[in-house]
């Protein structure tokens, strides 16, 4: 990486700033004049090693469970659980589709407790996945990126999850979920 | 950093053409068709736990006859073809951000999209095989 020393200067003052940090400030540095850099953060018309950076956040620092990063870790993980279950949805059609033996045999299988229950898990990640996805297709249109209303929309995702997977349970157990019926 | 216009007429900046890493270039397609593919799905998803419902209470003879019906067959073709390039995007980026070896990362990716456009394939052949017999 070519670099003039006076760069290399004001990297040496970040130098605990970590990599994102530092490329932020080559980024901020070749425009030493624009007083608000794209991240809304307003910069004073200091020089450039005088200026309070923003730091990157730190294994070592930063706070990974955060209630904002739990579910963006959530929407990866229920993602990956949601292709498992088309698999098994498309063996639910090719059974469907076959002879009468084989359906029944899973049909059964699916009216045990561990039947149930993993049909249940399934809605309910995918009621999260539904859930978050429509919160990620508003970030998407820019909306609703400062941390309350992410705080907001998290609680309201969960909220939401935890209602549709009781209304996909009380449905599947056959309308008796909340009248004190078991799985 | 100032932008320099290669042959290709594509723009990206001198430090990233000497470093010579980057974009790949179909990023935004990427992108494009996992947005599109999730609006799909909003609509699908609860045609989805529908059918998870009743097909859960059906006999053999019903779950047919459930998607002899035609809304019934277009939507399960719909969904799992919406739902396998969005999981197959999807799985792309967790393998690329999550397996570090380059042998099993190739292997991977290849796999996964293969076994999702499979599963697509074989999907939908088994709805239009129910909906003929009807």
């Amino acid at each position: 990486m070519a670099k003039t020393p006076k760069k290399a200067a004001a990297k040496k003052k970040v130098a605990s700033a970590g990599k994102s940090a530092s490329n932020k400030a080559m980024a901020t540095s070749s425009a030493p004049k624009q007083p608000v850099s794209r991240d809304g953060i307003t910069h004073t018309a200091k020089m450039p090693e005088l200026r309070e950076r923003p730091l990157s956040p730190h294994l070592s620092a930063y706070n990974m469970l955060q209630f904002t990063s739990f579910t963006s870790i959530m929407h990866r993980f229920t993602g990956v659980v949601l292709l498992g279950g088309a698999f098994i949805f498309v063996a639910w059609l090719v059974l469907i589709g076959s002879t009468m033996h084989c359906y029944d045999c899973m049909h059964a299988m699916l009216h045990t407790s561990i039947g149930k229950a993993v049909l249940i898990a399934w809605v309910a990640a995918m009621a999260y996945h539904f859930c978050n996805g429509i919160r990620h297709l508003a970030w998407d249109a820019g909306k609703g990126f400062d941390l309350c209303t992410a705080k907001r929309s998290a609680a309201l995702v969960l909220f939401s999850t935890i209602l549709l997977t009781v209304l996909f349970a009380h449905f599947l157990l056959g309308g008796n979920l909340l009248l004190g019926g078991t799985l | 950093m100032t932008l320099v216009k290669s042959s290709s007429a594509v723009r990206r900046s001198g430090l990233g053409k000497a470093r010579g890493k980057g974009s790949a270039h179909d990023g935004a397609h990427h992108w494009i068709v996992q947005r599109v593919t999730a609006i799909a799905l909003l609509f699908l998803m609860p045609w989805l736990a529908y059918t998870i419902l009743q097909l859960f209470a059906a006999s053999h003879h019903e779950a047919q006859a459930f998607f002899q019906q035609p809304l019934h067959a277009i939507l399960g073709c719909f969904t799992l073809l919406a739902m396998f390039s969005h999981g197959a995007l999807g799985i792309q980026v967790v393998i690329e951000d999550y397996i570090t070896c380059k042998c099993s990362k190739l292997a991977l990716l290849i796999g996964s999209k293969l076994a999702c456009y499979a599963a697509a394939g074989v999907g939908i052949f088994y709805i239009v095989t129910i909906f003929l017999k009807g």
